[in-house]
């Protein structure tokens, strides 16, 4: 309860702080008065994510409808926000998602949120943008399952998209190219800033709790910043999965998915390679590892501490791990002009 | 073809292979740009600041352990993009050196390599922090558990271990790993008759003990080939070696540009000299063609209107006579020479048309000298006269009959292009003369084709039979036919010797000559042709520049044709 209070406290400060920010009015005499000073979290391992994106707001839009449009599907039955629901963290809650005609895919959907943030896209990080990553579930015959000469007429065919393609991309209309930078856009600012910890870093003392805080150390202790650091805390790097003891000689029923990284460069050091995934919105996007394997956070923390850091854990100290993980969620605001 | 047309055509193809070079130079330049190198340069030393930045980066990494990697993994996009751009540099400028090509391609090649080391740096370096930071924490766990169980060899086993891995992290190498590994076995095999607590604590010393010994010496060899200053030293190279290029392209591309004005130099000079020994051979630079028949115009302002004095000089008896004597000669000349009846009777009229106005002139001297009947005349004489009289006019009569009604029953719609075509053609084989015909868009008339032959060859064959004013000198005969105030004009121009005023004032005279030059009846007949159909024949000339005549024919066809 007071932590929840606190936490919403100082949500609060910091949108009057937002808000101040916007209109560039008193700025800082209002972080005065509402006891924000920068910075404190430059020497931490985990920053804090941005408030704010530079987008064009009306390729934003065009890409928002985009990614709800099950038009850009085979049969016109999944869209993006499908299998990145952004009311429930940006992902599916399934361990692998489901496409076209009901077909189970063989890997579990990554949240959508700060996806901008990491540095390649998906679990093996075969694409190095968000508007290559658009390439992949679109064309994926269990996803989507479509191609894009067939988008490009569904589109041309659609009048709000024919008119709005043709102002906003005058010379190229509507295009492969297009679709995917409009839809890139659109995700950039999918971004989840102020979450508690986040206000933490910045000086908001009281915006986590006090086991978040000794989570947060025993994070850092325990060594799991050595693969989950920076902003998105995770998304920067490629980690074998298994690295002190075997994950999938335990796990057993072995797939192409499993071998990771692998399949991109055929590099033998490279199997069961995986991106590093982003906890921000670990709170909310369970089930957990590229397998769906792990049903909660506290499961998913258990399968790191065995099979990543090689080493055992009171329980204590996972759980105050799993609420510091909770702290990263931020909120995600919608883009407006 | 003489010496001069040779030379034309040798200063023409001259002034068109220059002016080819100097397409051919100045494309050469355009393709030569020093911007590619330059620009490709510029994209190396943002690379080569980003590598620097980028080993910085690591290095940093390196030395915290609670470093992010967010910065680290940042440099690569970046340097992607500008690879990307000096691969599509690459791409353009398709003159570069197969080995300064290669160069890049190593150079971007080793940017990649460069990049994946650092990847995979970042995921072994992840592990080394991980197992460096515990492994510590490990021994003390087991040097805890150990004392608590008055194992105390373990402690300092365990703890000998520790420092041992700390200082081999400190400057890994094989052997020391093989030594550690050997221990950490060992350890780890003997761990098993330990109770539980130790076993389970040195397993994991010797799990992360193991890690840092399989990481540490790769990652160690991945962090120092992705910081190393290869790239940078080939960026340095390969900066300097496009400097270097650009400069020469640089100087290559002034160097076409150079060349190719110097061609295009030469083709405008090559074809000035083409104009200006065009001109001297052409009558057109001195004779006006359309000017010099202008009233006011100076240079045709004493143009002479052929026929316009016929007869002027000849009306008197002894004249009368003289013509009558010739005109057997005419007759010959029409037989002798072998021309179609229609000569015959274009000489008829011309003939008819002459003895008609003597005929007209005698009679008004018989009218004169019916006034003067009170005065004594020598009827003998005044007989002869009267015998003359009727004689020439008998003939006139004649031949005008028969010039008459030779022309009426020929006419046709004429194309007097076609005419002209037909008659110059085989007058450009005549004389080594050259003939440039140029055709104007002009009405059909209605009159005798072989008529108008005869006007125009009589005029064209004038002209390419004219003496050169020098030996060298190329003949050249322009035919220009176009319409000039609602008449169709034919002008036919040469560059021959000329005539001076005094002699154009005789050639234009039936049967008139300076003594030197045999009679010719070309003009005055072509000019009674003109005048047949309605129209007129000017002539102008400058002695040691040539002659142009024009003839003028009504452009209506209606009034065309009219009789003589």
């Amino acid at each position: 309860m007071k932590y929840n209070l606190i936490s919403r406290l100082s949500i609060r400060i910091f949108q009057i702080k937002q808000h101040l920010r916007r209109l560039k009015i008193l700025y800082p005499v209002g972080l005065c008065l509402l006891g924000v000073h920068y910075p404190v979290f430059s020497e931490e391992p985990i920053k804090p994510i941005p408030e704010t994106v530079e987008v064009d707001f009306e390729k934003v839009e065009l890409g928002k409808r985009l990614f709800n449009d099950t038009l850009l599907s085979k049969d016109n039955t999944v869209s993006c926000a499908s299998c990145h629901n952004l009311a429930t963290g940006g992902d599916d809650d399934r361990p692998v998602s489901v496409g076209i005609d009901g077909k189970e895919g063989p890997i579990n959907a990554p949240t959508v949120f700060n996806s901008g943030l990491n540095f390649k896209q998906f679990w093996d990080g075969r694409a190095s943008t968000l508007a290559d990553q658009v390439d992949g579930p679109i064309q994926n015959e269990v996803e989507m399952g479509s191609i894009w000469p067939e988008i490009v007429a569904k589109l041309y065919k659609n009048d709000f998209y024919s008119k709005e393609f043709k102002k906003i991309y005058p010379q190229e209309g509507i295009s492969r190219n297009t679709v995917r930078d409009a839809i890139a856009e659109f995700e950039k600012t999918l971004i989840t800033p102020n979450s508690p910890f986040d206000l933490w870093l910045r000086g908001s003392k009281n915006a986590i709790n006090t086991q978040q805080k000794r989570g947060y150390e025993l994070f850092k202790s325990y060594g799991c910043t050595s693969c989950h650091q920076g902003t998105n805390v995770g998304g920067n790097m490629f980690q074998v999965f298994g690295v002190l003891n075997s994950y999938f000689l335990e796990r057993g029923n072995i797939t192409e998915a499993d071998m990771g990284r692998y399949n991109i460069t055929g590099n033998p050091s490279d199997k069961h390679a995986f991106k590093v995934p982003s906890l921000r919105m670990a709170a909310h996007t369970a089930p957990y590892f590229h397998d769906g394997s792990a049903k909660t956070l506290r499961e998913a923390v258990d399968v790191m501490f065995k099979f990543q850091l090689g080493r055992e854990a009171p329980d204590q100290d996972k759980d105050d791990i799993v609420e510091f993980i909770k702290s990263l969620a931020g909120t995600y605001t919608a883009v407006t002009k | 073809m003489n010496n001069t047309t040779q030379l034309n055509k040798g200063i023409l193809l001259i002034a068109l292979l220059f002016a080819g070079a100097a397409i051919l130079l100045f494309m050469q330049s355009a393709n030569k740009s020093a911007g590619v190198y330059s620009e490709g340069a510029s994209t190396i030393r943002k690379i080569q600041t980003l590598d620097a930045n980028w080993s910085v980066e690591a290095m940093k990494v390196r030395t915290n352990p609670l470093a992010d990697f967010d910065l680290l993994s940042a440099f690569a996009p970046e340097v992607g993009t500008l690879k990307e751009k000096l691969s599509g540099l690459l791409a353009v400028e398709d003159e570069l050196s197969e080995n300064l090509g290669d160069d890049i391609n190593a150079y971007i090649s080793n940017l990649n390599a460069k990049e994946e080391q650092l990847e995979r740096f970042k995921s072994g370096y992840a592990i080394i922090r991980n197992s460096e930071r515990y492994l510590p924490l490990a021994a003390n766990n087991i040097v805890q558990l150990s004392q608590n169980a008055k194992q105390y060899e373990i402690a300092d086993e365990v703890s000998g271990l520790s420092n041992e891995m700390r200082e081999y992290m400190a400057a890994p190498s094989e052997s020391h790993r093989a030594r550690l590994r050997l221990l950490l076995t060992d350890f780890s095999e003997r761990s098993i008759h330990f109770d539980s607590a130790l076993s389970d604590g040195v397993s994991n010393f010797v799990s992360h003990g193991n890690v840092l010994l399989d990481e540490s010496i790769s990652t160690e060899k991945l962090f120092r080939e992705a910081t190393s200053d290869k790239t940078r030293e080939e960026a340095e190279i390969l900066v300097r070696a496009l400097s270097s290029t650009g400069a020469v392209a640089d100087k290559e591309k002034q160097n076409y540009l150079y060349g190719a004005l110097g061609a295009l130099l030469a083709s405008i000079i090559a074809g000035i000299a083409m104009i200006i020994k065009r001109k001297s051979a052409d009558p057109s630079s001195d004779l006006k063609r359309d000017g010099d028949f202008e009233d006011g115009d100076n240079l045709f302002v004493d143009h002479d209107e052929v026929g316009a004095e016929v007869g002027d000089t000849i009306a008197t008896d002894k004249s009368v006579i003289e013509n009558v004597d010739i005109v057997d000669s005419v007759t010959h000349y029409c037989s002798s020479t072998k021309t179609s009846d229609v000569s015959n009777q274009i000489f008829a009229g011309l003939i008819s048309d002459d003895l008609m106005e003597i005929v007209r002139k005698i009679e008004a001297e018989k009218e004169r000298d019916a006034d003067l009947s009170g005065y004594a005349v020598d009827a003998a004489l005044s007989d002869k006269t009267e015998d003359s009289y009727q004689h020439i006019s008998r003939i006139a009569k004649k031949l005008s009959s028969y010039a008459t009604n030779a022309v009426e029953e020929n006419k046709e719609w004429v194309n007097i292009n076609d005419v002209i075509r037909e008659v110059a053609t085989p007058e450009s084989q005549h004389n080594g003369a050259t003939v440039r015909v140029k055709f104007g868009d002009i009405p059909h008339i209605i009159a005798s084709p072989t008529e108008l032959k005869c006007l125009f060859k009589n005029l064209v064959h004038n002209a390419v039979s004219s003496v050169r004013s020098d030996e060298e000198q190329e003949l050249v005969v322009e035919i220009e036919t176009q319409t000039l105030e609602g008449q169709i004009a034919v002008t036919i121009t040469d560059n021959g010797a000329g005539v001076d005023s005094e002699k154009r004032k005789n050639i234009t005279k039936l049967f008139k000559t300076d003594g030197n030059t045999p009679l010719d009846f070309s003009l005055p007949s072509s000019n009674y042709l003109a005048k047949r159909y309605g129209g007129k024949l000017l002539l102008n000339s400058i002695p040691n520049k040539g002659t142009a005549v024009r003839v003028l024919l009504p452009e209506n066809s209606e009034l065309a044709g009219v009789a003589v």
